[in-house]
């Protein structure tokens, strides 16, 4: 009864405000309409994730710690995912630009750049998503292992080995 | 021919929210990435929404057409903008600079200030077209009475 009150309340408080609505039952089909749309939803949603796979994919390791760069023996190669103006602006040395508007033709880059045994590691800016995405990409290729510095470009700049 | 303004609208938003569906619902893995850089589910509850929410999107793109589910495709769509927002100024606040996902794979860096204000725009909107939509209800069942 509480529930009603309250909502009869409101129903007044919306007559107030020129809101034409001065039955609870008149919520209802509105209430219902939107379940139906909302559930009309789950229908092709559950269709392409049948088809694209109920589990998330798995990902590239959220990366590496700017502190545990030092550590890796291999070689590494330097991919910054950000845009042409920020890598001008500064850059990890020896890191090459490669993000989504230059990827065709930045990618020759990586390939030389890139050969068995060396580690490449994507950064963009802190709290991005550009560095993930190039990862992927680069993963696709069949280049091995494809890591994502975490907390981008700036991480780096704050630790030591700079 | 004349268009009412509500109808006019109804299309607009309508239009805006079946292109942002179909761009995320063809490229899911997209737009899963940038709910996760959201960083507030889950990997698979990021997954099942990357997949959910376009058709979402679609579906009350398309109840927004017709009269009769307007004010229900209204009501999901302020309180989707609602959930957008909110999200938004989260991520804002945290600091996090990443893409809205708005519109799948095309939509850049994101400008906060810029997004909350298009969000807010299409929010009064969609409580502009559920109040038509009730007005109409009300018009065509003119006897409704208060509920005891």
């Amino acid at each position: 009864m509480k529930y009603f009150a309250s909502l009869e309340k409101l129903n007044l408080r919306l007559h107030k405000w020129r809101v034409p609505i001065t039955a609870t039952s008149q919520w209802l089909p509105l209430a219902k309409k939107a379940v139906l749309l909302m559930v009309i939803a789950f229908v092709p949603a559950t269709g392409q994730l049948a088809f694209g796979g109920f589990s998330p994919p798995i990902h590239v390791p959220f990366g590496i710690e700017a502190d545990d760069v030092q550590n890796r023996p291999e070689p590494i190669v330097w991919v910054d995912a950000r845009s042409e103006d920020l890598f001008g602006t500064d850059h990890i040395p020896s890191a090459l630009n490669l993000n989504q508007t230059n990827w065709n033709q930045a990618l020759p880059r990586l390939f030389e750049a890139y050969q068995p045994g060396k580690t490449v590691i994507v950064y963009c800016s802190s709290g991005c998503s550009a560095s993930e995405e190039i990862a992927s990409k680069i993963r696709d290729l069949g280049i091995e292992p494809v890591l994502v510095l975490e907390g981008g470009f700036e991480a780096w700049q704050k630790t030591p080995h700079r | 021919m004349k268009l009412a303004p509500q109808t006019t609208l109804a299309w607009l938003l309508s239009l805006i929210f079946i292109y942002a569906g179909i761009v995320k619902a063809l490229a899911p893995s997209s737009f899963y990435h940038d709910i996760r850089m959201y960083q507030f589910l889950s990997d698979g509850n990021a997954w099942y929404l990357a997949h959910y929410l376009p058709w979402l999107e679609i579906v009350v793109a398309i109840g927004l057409l017709r009269m009769s589910t307007r004010g229900a495709a209204s009501i999901i769509i302020a309180f989707l903008l609602l959930i957008f927002s909110v999200a938004i100024a989260s991520a804002w606040t945290r600091g996090l600079n990443i893409k809205c996902g708005c519109f799948g794979d095309h939509s850049g860096r994101s400008d906060y200030v810029w997004i909350l204000i298009r969000d807010l725009v299409m929010f009064l909107v969609a409580l502009y077209l559920l109040r038509s939509a009730l007005v109409g209800q009300a018009k065509t069942e003119p006897f409704a009475t208060k509920e005891t």
